[in-house]
């Protein structure tokens, strides 16, 4: 099956639990679709209306550290911010020495990355990111995934190993924005390799001995008229 | 165009701490502070959290370029600056939150107040500062005796390091601003709309951005000068740029000892893998000079005008002979200028003076 590869790495990244909202920060040690697509728009310079897409990706780091900053934690009415809002030290987990590599198959995705508009960051403002390499690869399909890992795959009918969480496929561009098909995903580390009764392209250079990549199907027609 | 400053920095550091993390879990003291680091390998890679470097940033923008900060409301619960980005550049460069209501006619002619909440990303992105190498930190007992009694000890970790950090300044976000909800990116008021028109600012298209109609929203603009003299005043503040924490002890200098400046056409960030670690401890710094040559040669039509290095002399001596080789690359490759570290940044402010539309 021939994908577009986009390479990405970046010194720090972080990707925050969406329902923890004080304490301490975690860090998901896969971003979530919604995060990769956020990301596409960087590079697009503007908010992609997709209808249906075909997208994996695999994302690996060295260590996990952990911050200590300051926060605001701003109040809310009706999903309107307010001007309450509380500084406050916590400590937040941060990934070391990221790599992400996104599979497409739609060329012109790909292409956004070879000019992106926006500088890309993976998480925060300060975790600046770096386009590495894009190619186009012919990777074989196997009908029984084996070694999944460093991706998130949805847990209704796989019912993967992992942590599960509940996790946004993408934002609307309305006012609040809106998080769009969320829904339970078994979180893979890069460190884990799992097996599951699922169809997946298999790349061969990454990690040892290769790593299965779930392409995951959205589609956003649905919702996309609505809006 | 859609012109970005790529900037990428060494600092050199020796026996500092430069951002804490609180109190040491793995001292014998009890008043024992920690200093922010990373464990990967066994190996220790201390670093300044980027947010750490924005307040440093904002502060030498502040007390050596003559900016005048937005003025911060704390009340009880309340904390946010004036989110004025026509008045204060901070705001402009580093972006903020801010609530508020503001009071509108209705069709009526009455009064009425209605949300105008406005938020603005910071056009200005920065990394962390990392160490390339890995460091070891080490504890460093002190007391306090000078009183009667026992004396207090007290410990606190220091490094020496050569760290790494990078930043990118969005030139055509600079000084531009939404003053429609895009995408929850209102970034000016109504009201600061009007002002900014009537102090001279202009209405340009949204490249993107779409109304109802199909018309592309307008972006409010401030003039050529002030845009540019911002990113002039962004940029020449990392020549004076101070900070960190326990600086009465160990004081240290922050400002770049090598610096990479160019103006590119994108948002991608080039220069993250141009220093790499060696040695059996992966503690000694090298300079990845074919690295950076890929990369310029890679990214040559992104590139717009000359790229500016500077580097400190008596720093990474060694690579002398190598950057000045840099200078006959060929046709390949985008124009490369070398000076000290103040020469490298005037330069390149002085390319951004042709540059900036």
């Amino acid at each position: 099956m021939q994908v577009h590869v986009i390479d990405l790495s970046s010194w720090t990244a972080s990707f925050r639990y969406p329902n923890l909202i004080s304490g301490v920060q975690p860090t998901l040690e896969v971003p979530p679709v919604s995060t990769v697509l956020g990301l596409l728009n960087a590079a697009a310079g503007q908010y992609l209306h997709h209808q249906k897409l075909e997208i994996g990706y695999y994302f690996q780091f060295d260590a996990k550290a952990v911050d200590l900053e300051s926060i605001y934690q701003i109040d809310s009415t009706n999903g309107r911010a307010t001007n309450n809002a509380k500084s406050n030290i916590i400590r937040r987990e941060f990934l070391f020495n990221t790599r992400l590599r996104i599979y497409l198959t739609d060329p012109k995705l790909a292409d956004y990355f070879r000019q992106p508009y926006y500088s890309l960051v993976l998480g925060r403002m300060n975790d600046l990111a770096t386009v590495e390499q894009i190619t186009t690869l012919d990777l074989p399909e196997v009908a029984y995934a084996s070694r999944l890992a460093g991706q998130v795959i949805p847990f209704r009918e796989n019912y993967l190993a992992g942590q599960i969480q509940a996790l946004p496929k993408y934002f609307t561009d309305t006012f609040p924005r809106q998080n769009v098909g969320t829904e339970p995903y078994s979180v893979i580390s890069h460190l884990t390799f799992v097996k599951a009764n699922l169809p997946a392209i298999h790349d061969k250079n990454l990690g040892k001995a290769g790593t299965d990549i779930y392409l995951h199907q959205l589609d956003f027609s649905e919702h996309d008229q609505a809006v | 165009m859609n012109l970005k400053t790529q900037g990428f920095v060494l600092l050199d550091v020796d026996v500092v701490a430069l951002n804490n993390a609180g109190k040491s879990s793995t001292s014998n003291f009890e008043n024992a502070v920690a200093t922010k680091k990373i464990l990967k390998n066994g190996r220790t890679y201390t670093y300044v959290s980027g947010q750490a470097w924005r307040y440093w940033w904002r502060e030498a923008l502040q007390k050596n370029v003559g900016w005048s900060l937005s003025p911060i409301t704390r009340d009880n619960k309340i904390a946010f600056t004036e989110a004025n980005p026509l008045l204060y550049a901070d705001d402009d460069v580093f972006g903020y939150m801010k609530a508020v209501k503001e009071e509108v006619l209705d069709e009526k002619g009455k009064a009425k107040k209605v949300d105008a909440t406005v938020t603005r990303v910071s056009p200005l992105k920065n990394s962390a500062i990392v160490s390339v190498g890995s460091a070891r930190t080490v504890e460093n007992w002190s007391s306090m005796a000078r009183q009667d009694g026992d004396s207090v000890p007290y410990s606190k970790e220091e490094y020496s390091a050569i760290m790494k950090g990078m930043f990118s300044l969005d030139l055509a976000q600079l000084g531009t601003f939404a003053s429609y909800n895009k995408t929850g990116f209102k970034n000016i008021t109504q009201k600061l709309k009007m002002d900014a028109l009537s102090q001279g600012a202009i209405e340009i298209d949204d490249p993107f951005v779409k109304d109802s109609k199909g018309n592309a929203q307008k972006l409010v603009q401030l003039n050529r000068n002030i845009r540019l003299q911002r990113a002039k005043d962004t940029i020449q503040a990392l020549k004076t740029i101070s900070g960190g924490a326990m600086q009465t002890n160990n004081m240290s200098d922050v400002t770049p000892k090598f610096i990479i400046l160019v103006s590119t056409t994108s948002g991608n960030h080039p220069f993250s893998h141009i220093v790499t670690s060696e040695g059996m401890n992966l503690d000694r710094v090298a300079l990845n000079l074919d690295g950076l040559k890929e990369v310029l040669k890679d990214y040559k039509e992104q590139i717009v005008g000359t790229v500016f290095i500077g580097k400190r002399s008596g720093f990474l001596n060694e690579y002398n002979d190598e950057l000045r080789e840099l200078l006959a690359l060929g046709d390949a490759y985008p124009t490369i200028q070398l000076g000290t570290i103040n020469e490298t940044i005037d330069a390149y402010c002085t390319q951004l003076e042709n540059q900036f539309s």
